[in-house]
């Protein structure tokens, strides 16, 4: 436990390398030049890292300086060999104050051993701080010598210094017990012990001095918890904590009934902490006699060891009189670590006292015992009705798929709306943790059909808790009921599933109950949202549902799911109910959170939406957060290309033109492209960024936009392309020169360190190729974070690749676009757009 | 001293958020620490560094039925002044005595216990002065500048038999225990990966230009910069986010989030008392995805908070401040912030949630609240949940994380030896020498 760690640097010394010493030298010159305060700093920051002998006398012609001795001495903290050493203590004879202190720190710092003898001439000295600093580096220094003339000043000390020489004692032994030096140790915590200036120290002397002599040390430890002051008392108990064994053990249980009430339980604790059996029987008997906080605390410290013996205790507290034992005990028997408590609380549930099954039960629940479950089925049909009632409760937190037969029979038996109520709560508890639904469905169906009276619907809501096709179909056949058609259909328009979007659909259009169409449509409104379609189909759905709306609270409602559903069409809905002034305002909040929603996959669609919010929003907040937004999506981006020329690029002459306000490549039968050749974006190599592009393609075309690449002669490029073909195919894809296609459409891609790959499946290659519009203009946006590459194609997110492979992967590069061979094609670029991450 | 380094970082609200899953639990009830308390049995506190990381412990502690606060000291008027109105509100007197000079607190015979929250640079050397001078410490977090810094502060604790406590506060509270009993009782099966959310990595060593310093009944600012470099005035460094802790005298890097998050993934896997071997660079500037390996092959991953004010973070893993996730064989947990419950792989895992962190609480005989469980501590003489060398290894783990996104390297670690191997360039950047005339 007592592992002093002196940095020693010297050490650590290996041979300086020429192309080291020559960074040496020009920091050297840094620090005799004339340059400021701030390159003298930074000088002597690196040397502190790569400075060598040679840096020391620069470096201690800074010591006497108040704004540079600290660097200064920074770097001689850090160089290795004995040159740094000999350069403090030859200024140790030179400075005064806190210069000198700054020094002697330093020294300390080193572990130079060397220092000792002038460091102990400084004890003596008339500035308190330099002899404190002195003390402290003679006790981390921790030679034999340092340590004798500790002691001596110690003795010899006047007054005021002698808490100064006590620092230093105690750190000198602090780091003999490093050394495994136990008897020099103790020989100075005594010391220290008794003849401290401050109780603080003369309280870490007692604690060293027990901890130094470990279970050799009882007596002493005895004598400080029993008849020591305060400051002794609470030392010995700290040493307690540190030392193992079990001779402390029996002395700490020895002295539970020697000590005053208020350490009683102090030392309880100790006992716990230390988890050794041996103490229970004192701790047992020590229990006999004493008064609810002792045994409290007693037990506290049972329940931390663990042992089983205690527990017979533990069950005759838990029904103790004074609620504050038997809270403790209860507390206790519930968290016991050991199976002995499983049985033990088990055993309880035969008691004859009502009370005590119920405590039994609470007991059997948080223990989680599943072995007692014939009890706890019992216990559901005891005569007392709150024992009937704790019992379920348990049954609904342990019961098993097993138990759903009995469970049912507890809800058809059931007399009392209390026990009702309870057999329908641990019923959709089991049923809730079910893994299989169907099956526990099923027989909840099966139930059903036959039940009677308040079970009927009970097993209705059960059903609802459980979701699913059977549990849906159940609740439509219970709508056809004249007694359970409120119940079912109100439990339809609280499905959390979409299978019931049909019924809802239909119930909002044609139910002549206006409080049901109200619910229906409201439940509507909330599924349609989880359907997994399209963001157009489920725009759709809203704008159908929006039709049928009569309150601006289900229209608020509306409004807030179409906010969240990313897709331009949803704003155009949205923008329709911005005139409506009861909804206004959350018309306008949900054009907002859209408008973000939409920034990075519809930027033009989302710009649009937060200018109109910035121009003519009611609500002063909505206004300031679109203005915001806007900023926030024109901040940091640069044009690549200005619409009109080849202005920043560069590729073979004759092949890349502006045509359309767009940079075109394209071959014919006349003039076919025989070798790749790309267009170098001149602007940089950035390494995290957004790049987006617009690019359209011919149908037999074949291109991509290169990133983080590497320039190759002839026009030539290497690394990562966001791929791209006419036909769409390789739309979405990660290519590579190297190791060729490596991320494809749909899928999330990782090559580890190693080379290896991996790969998930994120979305349907198919439909994410929908958002392609072959022929047209389609927009790539490519997200570089780090090891992550992402590709974006009108929005969506086609595929992701994060490269750790140490032999290619690529942090930064240069952006190109492709002009590919093959047959005669065209492709074409425009809109290119990169905002820079951090900057 | 700045005293309020966390401005922004404080969007929890201490009473409010903690513990909404079961707010109810009995806090190692049996121990008979913190029922019915005669005044004079009170444990006397004093606080320094009063802004708002600081008044917000000292509230925290105020609501202790077994605390009595006699002193504070902030070099900030504004501050000082309405920390003592709220400690004198609290004794119904007039009594608090305020202090611009730490020492001078920290000489008072009758004060048992101190809460340390001044500017990052400060906590390492006032804990060890306040526990030179007899006091137990509850210091705020990143515990420790340097490596070298965290070995002077465990020494210190142990030579005197202090009781020390950094102000990783989630380790007492109820979401945060259950995640990481989910790890410790194997619920996730084997962990192989935990992950730790962390803040901008900003280390910079530009000076601002100078500028007039203020008068020094305003702000002493040789006694601001205290340990830490000597450089010019600026009033650009004062405050915490985007200001002094971008700032690599005077900042931690990843430990701005990591101390809490690393502190909590190395609790959950049982590495308190080390720190991972292998450090892979990530080729970043961000530090984001920065892999660090355990010994026992356990991974843990640097997360980037994208977006850490305003919203909360939402980055996949979590969404919240201060996110961990921890994933196993056989699932996962993550939480941060504000949540109303861990989220997991599998629902079953929160099945039992009450009993697994009433079992923790209970069979470690420790509360929920970190204040709590430091006030047990100074009166059982029982280390805390994060004592001095829990901040020590889990800042190291953040320190060596630093340092390889400064050398842009891989580094290897020997927990034992606390040394880099083979890398005499990382081991010079164990430490940096304080300046005088504070020391270690």
């Amino acid at each position: 436990m007592n592992t002093l760690i002196t940095l020693s640097f010297v050490a650590l010394a290996v041979p300086p390398s020429g192309a080291q010493e020559d960074r040496v030298s020009k920091w050297i010159e840094v620090l005799r030049g004339e340059g400021s305060l701030e390159e003298k700093h930074a000088a002597c920051r690196e040397l502190a890292r790569i400075g060598t002998a040679k840096a020391v006398p620069a470096l201690a012609e800074m010591l006497g300086d108040e704004r540079l001795s600290q660097p200064a001495r920074n770097a001689l903290e850090n160089i290795p060999g004995p040159e740094a050493g000999a350069a403090l203590r030859a200024a140790l004879g030179k400075l005064k104050g806190a210069l000198l202190s700054g020094v002697i720190h330093s020294l300390a710092a080193r572990g130079d051993a060397e220092a000792a003898e002038d460091l102990a001439r400084l004890l003596s000295g008339d500035d308190a701080e330099v002899a404190e600093s002195a003390a402290l580096a003679l006790g981390r220094i921790g030679t034999p010598e340092a340590g004798r003339a500790l002691k001596g000043a110690l003795a010899a000390a006047a007054p005021g210094a002698k808490a100064s020489v006590g620092a230093g004692c105690l750190a000198w032994a602090d780091a003999a017990m490093g050394r495994r030096d136990a008897a020099g140790a103790r020989e100075m915590f005594d010391l220290v012990r008794t003849a401290a200036a401050t109780e603080a120290q003369r309280a870490a002397g007692l604690c060293g001095a027990l901890v130094a002599r470990g279970e050799g040390g009882v007596d002493l430890l005895k004598e400080s918890l029993r008849g020591g002051d305060a400051a002794a008392f609470s030392a010995a108990l700290r040493a307690a904590h540190e030392i193992p064994g079990p001779a402390v053990t029996a002395a700490l249980a020895g002295a539970l009934g020697a000590v005053p009430a208020d350490r009683q339980v102090l030392v309880l604790h100790a006992l716990g902490v230390r988890r050794e059996a041996g103490s229970v029987p004192a701790i047992l008997a020590f229990a006999q006699g004493a008064g609810p906080e002792p045994v409290a605390a007693a037990i506290g410290a049972l329940t931390q060891i663990g042992d089983p013996a205690a527990i017979p205790r533990l069950v005759e507290w838990a029904s103790s009189a004074d609620a504050r034992v038997s809270k403790a005990a209860q507390a206790a028997l519930a968290a016991f670590p050991s199976a002995e408590a499983d049985a033990a609380v088990a055993g309880l549930l035969s008691r004859d006292e009502p009370k005590t099954r119920a405590m039994a039960l609470q007991l059997v629940g948080q223990r989680r015992v599943k072995t007692a479950m014939p009890a706890l089925l019992k216990a559901a049909g005891d005569a007392d009705p709150k024992v009937r009632a704790a019992g379920l409760k348990v049954l609904g937190e342990l019961g098993g798929a097993a138990e759903l037969p009995a469970l049912l029979d507890l809800l058809a038996a059931a007399k009392t709306s209390e026990d009702l109520d309870g057999a329908e709560a641990a019923l959709s508890a089991v049923c809730r943790r079910q893994a299989d639904r169907e099956a526990a469905a099923a027989r909840v169906v099966a139930f059903f059909s036959g039940a009677q009276g308040g079970a009927r619907p009970a097993a209705l809501r059960v059903l609802r808790s459980l979701g699913g096709a059977a549990a849906l179909a159940a609740a439509r056949s219970a709508a056809g009921e004249a007694a359970l058609r409120d119940e079912a259909l109100r439990m339809i328009c609280d499905w959390p599933t979409v299978d019931a979007l049909p019924d809802v659909t239909e119930l909002s259009k044609t139910s002549t109950d206006a409080k049901l169409r109200i619910l229906a449509l409201r439940a509507r409104i909330r599924l349609i949202p989880l359907q997994e379609v399209p963001a157009e189909r489920k725009v759709a759905g809203l704008k159908e549902a929006l039709a049928l709306v009569e309150r601006p609270d289900e229209r608020k409602l509306a409004l807030a799911a179409l906010a969240e559903t990313p897709h331009p069409e949803a704003g155009k809905v949205i923008a329709e109910s911005l005139g409506d002034a009861a909804v206004r305002t959350e018309a306008e909040t949900a054009l907002l959170r859209l408008g973000q929603l939409l920034a990075d996959g519809w930027p033009e669609e989302s710009r649009a939406f937060l200018e109109r919010l910035a121009a003519a929003a009611a609500d002063g907040n909505v206004k300031r957060q679109a203005q915001r937004g806007l900023r926030q999506a024109e901040e940091g981006w640069k044009d690549l290309f200005n619409g009109k020329d080849l202005s920043g690029w560069e590729g073979a002459p004759g092949w890349w033109t502006v045509e359309d306000g767009a940079l075109t490549s394209e071959s014919t039968p006349e003039r076919p492209c025989k070798a790749c050749t790309y267009l170098f974006w001149k602007g940089g190599t950035p390494g995290d960024f957004d790049l987006v592009a617009e690019f359209r393609l011919s149908a037999e075309a074949n291109s991509g936009i290169q990133i983080r690449s590497e320039r190759r002669p002839n026009w030539d490029a290497f690394g990562y392309q966001a791929d791209m073909t006419g036909d769409g195919k390789l739309v979405g894809f990660v290519y590579h020169h190297k190791r060729g296609l490596i991320a494809g459409r749909g899928q999330s891609v990782t090559i580890g360190a190693d080379g290896k790959k991996s790969e998930q499946v994120i979305a349907d290659a198919g439909e994410l190729l929908k958002v392609f519009r072959k022929g047209e203009w389609n927009t790539y946006r490519i997200v570089c974070r780090g090891p992550e590459i992402a590709l974006y194609v009108n929005g969506t997110l086609m595929c992701r690749f994060t490269d750790r492979d140490a032999a290619s992967a690529a942090a930064s590069g240069f952006i190109a676009l492709q002009m590919h061979p093959g047959p005669p094609m065209k492709v074409q670029f425009r809109n290119l757009r990169l905002k820079e991450a951090g900057k | 001293m700045d005293a309020s380094p966390r401005r922004g970082f404080t969007r929890r609200r201490f009473l409010g958020t903690a513990a909404c899953l079961a707010p109810t639990l009995v806090p190692a009830a049996a121990l008979g620490l913190d029922g019915a308390i005669a005044p004079n049995s009170r444990l006397a506190m004093g606080a320094i560094g009063v802004g708002g990381r600081g008044s917000a412990d000292l509230g925290i502690a105020l609501h202790e039925p077994d605390v009595q606060v006699l002193a504070v000291c902030d070099v900030s008027k504004g501050r000082r002044d309405a920390a003592k109105r709220a400690v004198d509100q609290r004794n119904g007197n007039g009594d608090c005595a305020t202090y611009i000079d730490f020492r001078e607190l920290l000489a008072r015979k009758d004060i048992d216990a101190v809460i340390l929250a001044p500017g990052d640079r400060w906590h390492t050397p006032m804990s060890i002065l306040a526990m030179r001078a007899g006091k137990d410490v509850y210091s705020e977090k990143p515990g420790t500048m340097t490596i070298a810094e965290g070995q002077a502060l465990v020494a210190a604790e142990r030579q005197y038999g202090r009781i020390f406590q950094t102000g990783t506060q989630r380790r007492a509270e109820y979401n945060f225990i259950l995640a990481d009993e989910l790890a410790r009782q194997g619920r996730l099966g084997k962990v192989h990966t935990v992950y730790a959310s962390t803040l901008v990595f900003r280390m910079m060593t530009s000076w601002l230009p100078a500028q007039p310093e203020p008068p020094r009944e305003q702000l002493d600012w040789n006694l601001w910069l205290g340990p830490a470099p000597w450089r010019p005035y600026n009033k650009g460094y004062l405050g915490g986010c985007g200001a002094f802790l971008d700032y690599y005298d005077f900042g931690t890097g990843v430990a701005g989030w990591g101390s809490h998050t690393v502190c909590q993934c190395q609790g959950a896997i049982g590495a308190d008392l080390t720190s991972p071997v292998d450090y892979e660079y990530p080729c970043n500037d961000t530090a984001h995805n920065f892999v660090a390996r355990f010994a026992g092959g356990v991974r843990l991953v640097m997360d980037l908070a994208p977006a850490p004010w305003g919203n909360p973070p939402d980055n996949g893993l979590w969404h919240g401040t201060c996110g961990v996730k921890y994933a196993g064989s056989e699932g996962w947990v993550s939480v941060a912030d504000g949540y109303r419950a861990p989220e997991v792989s599998h629902p079953v895992l929160l099945a039992d949630h009450k009993k697994l962190v009433s079992d923790y609480l209970e069979r470690n005989q420790r509360p929920l609240g970190h204040m709590r469980d430091f006030l047990n501590g100074v009166k059982t003489r029982r280390k805390p949940v994060s004592h001095a060398e829990v901040a020590h290894r889990s800042m190291s783990t953040c320190h060596i994380i630093n340092i390889s996104m400064l050398l842009r390297r891989n580094l290897k670690w020997d927990p034992v030896r606390e040394e880099f191997v083979n890398d005499p360039e990382a081991n010079r950047m164990r430490s940096r020498a304080v300046r005088e005339p504070w020391r270690l």
